[in-house]
């Protein structure tokens, strides 16, 4: 029995096994997305822990971390941005090479500031932040994660 | 088993290696704690702790290694500071402050430079070791306040170790302590009851217990703070100027004959009322500052200038980036330098003018005696500030102050001595 005769007998098999298998993927996909989109998961990492507290406490809480740190314009964008701030993430928390300071970097500031302006636009239209492209966190900069970032170090027990 | 399936079969091997790796990493999050570890009370030698502590013990050993400040004030190599304030010479003559007053070397050469300090001679007392080490826990328990009168060389030989762990650590439960009979009593007189402090404020006063202007009870050497009226320099100015336990002077300047007072290093009393301090800032927090390493953070026992630690001291708290607030400090430490050295030079103007005064016949005594009392809270404004170690930063409102009445107490001494000898003496 060659291929030919084998696909043209067990037809229906295959096309069942691969609509099986495609859904699995699709769920197991849909899954991995949802739960790497989770605070759980971002707090999961050690170098997240005081941020990931702080914001627990913060009257943004009801908001993902991906909700403020991802570009929200699409999915396609949303996607991409994912896998490169993961991809460098994962890399450091791996070294272990994180400061006792983090910042956000240029960029990330950029897609925080975005991501102000999407919910809290017609707050502030009629005044000079409504343009967008302002600087948010130069006065609400310790609305989420709090003003001081050196929670922690090492106890005696 | 074909090559194409041992290839899938070693590619598959090392995915699973990789990714196992990040997973663990990720998984098995660094130690957050240390067990603390009997290390037996009495023990002052860094290194034995260090070997329960590597982390902290680390950093503590970067005080060995000298640099200067990025701002150019301060720093931790051992300069003279007459180099950039020449009026030392005169504002100290005629004691041991005009021979040799460097810059301080930090913790880890506190017993070596007294030691090699032209200041001490063979006549120094046991007092001067209460700073430097450890051991002062022990000279104090053997004998109270008796080791003060000891000679130091008798105290010095028994220092074998410099300011370490156990200046500020109880050796069993790590906890924070002080040890200076000094501090301790002030305190007591102040209406502060150590044992219920904080351990935030323990992370200033283990600095304040040595960090803190100070006197020695004359006869019997006893190391006593002059906090009974308060922190601020005229209220300190004014407990000297009662005597307090038949303490009436330093020295005698051998210019102006006048009773002066020598300012020591009130780091503690200057921050205190300063901005950071009435916001509740520690010394710990800036100037030992939570470092990583591996993942773990840890405080920061390399004890120096925060313009040396300047993100992980600052940024807990301002976001404006180090370029910036590098620049903040660089200003205020500039302007503080320009009035401080003027006022020091002002100062020994007033010592020259009354030299002058008193050399002139018929000199009227009692205008004397007040130009002398002038130049002595002039001196007493501009090295309470000199003699502090953040040229300006720990507080710069009460510093530029300070430095206002230095500049303005010198010129009405100036005025005075001119007055008491009828011309103008200079």
């Amino acid at each position: 029995m060659d291929t030919g005769q084998f696909l043209n007998r067990n037809a229906l098999k295959i096309a069942l096994v691969v609509l099986v298998v495609v859904m699995i993927g699709m769920a197991a996909g849909g899954a991995g997305y949802a739960y790497s989109d989770s605070p759980g998961f971002c707090g999961s990492c050690h170098s997240m822990e005081a941020v990931h507290t702080t914001w627990q406490a913060s009257n943004h809480k009801q908001l993902k971390c991906t909700d403020c740190h991802l570009p929200q314009q699409n999915f396609a964008i949303k996607m991409i941005t994912k896998a490169q701030t993961g991809m460098n993430d994962t890399y450091h928390e791996v070294l272990r090479d994180y400061p006792a300071t983090m910042k956000l970097s240029p960029k990330g500031k950029a897609i925080v500031e975005d991501n102000c302006m999407r919910c809290h636009q017609s707050t502030v239209q009629n005044t000079g932040m409504g343009a967008g492209g302002e600087d948010c966190t130069k006065c609400h900069r310790g609305l989420v994660h709090g003003m001081n970032k050196s929670k922690g170090g090492i106890k005696v027990e | 088993m074909s090559n194409m399936q041992k290839t899938l079969i070693a590619l598959l091997g090392v995915a699973v290696i990789f990714f196992g790796f990040v997973a663990v990493r990720i998984g098995v999050k660094p130690a957050a704690t240390v067990k603390a570890s009997p290390i037996p009370a009495g023990e002052y030698d860094a290194a034995v702790w260090g070997k329960v502590y590597p982390l902290q013990y680390e950093s503590y050993r970067k005080m060995a290694e000298v640099s200067p400040s990025p701002t150019g004030y301060g720093g931790s190599v051992n300069v003279q500071k007459s180099d950039m304030q020449p009026e030392i010479f005169t504002n100290f003559k005629g004691m041991p402050f005009s021979k040799d007053y460097t810059e301080d070397r930090g913790h880890v050469y506190a017993v070596e430079d007294l030691l090699h300090s032209k200041r001490i001679g063979p006549a120094s007392k046991g007092a001067c070791i209460t700073c430097k080490t450890p051991y002062v826990e022990q000279f104090y328990k053997e004998s109270g306040w008796g080791y003060a009168n000891k000679p130091l060389g008798e105290l010095l030989e028994r220092s074998k170790h410099p300011v370490t762990c156990a200046q500020c650590h109880d050796s069993e439960t790590m906890n924070l302590r002080v040890i200076n009979p000094a501090f301790i009593e002030a305190q007591e007189r102040r209406g502060i009851d150590l044992s219920k402090a904080t351990r935030e404020e323990m992370r200033t006063y283990v600095c304040a217990q040595c960090h803190s202007e100070y006197y020695f009870e004359p006869g019997t050497m006893r190391v006593v703070f002059p906090w009974d009226k308060g922190f601020k320099p005229e209220e300190m100015y004014a407990y000297y100027a009662e005597k307090p336990n038949n303490f009436l002077q330093d020295w005698e300047h051998p210019d102006s004959k006048a009773p002066m007072l020598k300012a020591q290093h009130p780091d503690y009393e200057t921050f205190a009322n300063g901005t950071h301090g009435k916001a509740g800032v520690s010394c710990a927090d800036c100037h030992m500052p939570y470092m990583r390493k591996d993942g773990q953070k840890y405080t920061s026992h390399f004890i120096t200038s925060p313009l040396k630690t300047l993100d992980a001291s600052c940024s807990p708290c301002h976001s404006q980036g180090t370029e910036w607030l590098s620049e903040r400090v660089k200003t205020i430490q500039d302007q503080t330098f320009l009035l401080q050295h003027t006022a020091g030079l002002n100062v020994a103007k007033a010592h020259e003018a009354i030299r002058k005064a008193g050399d002139t016949p018929n000199v009227n005594q009692a205008e004397l005696a007040k130009a002398r009392e002038l130049v002595r809270k002039a001196q007493w404004m501009w090295d309470i500030v000199s003699a502090e170690n953040s040229m300006g930063f720990h507080n710069t409102d009460q510093t530029m102050t300070t430095l206002g009445q230095a500049n303005e107490l010198a010129h009405q001494a100036i005025e005075s001595a001119n007055l008491a000898a009828g011309i103008n003496v200079l």
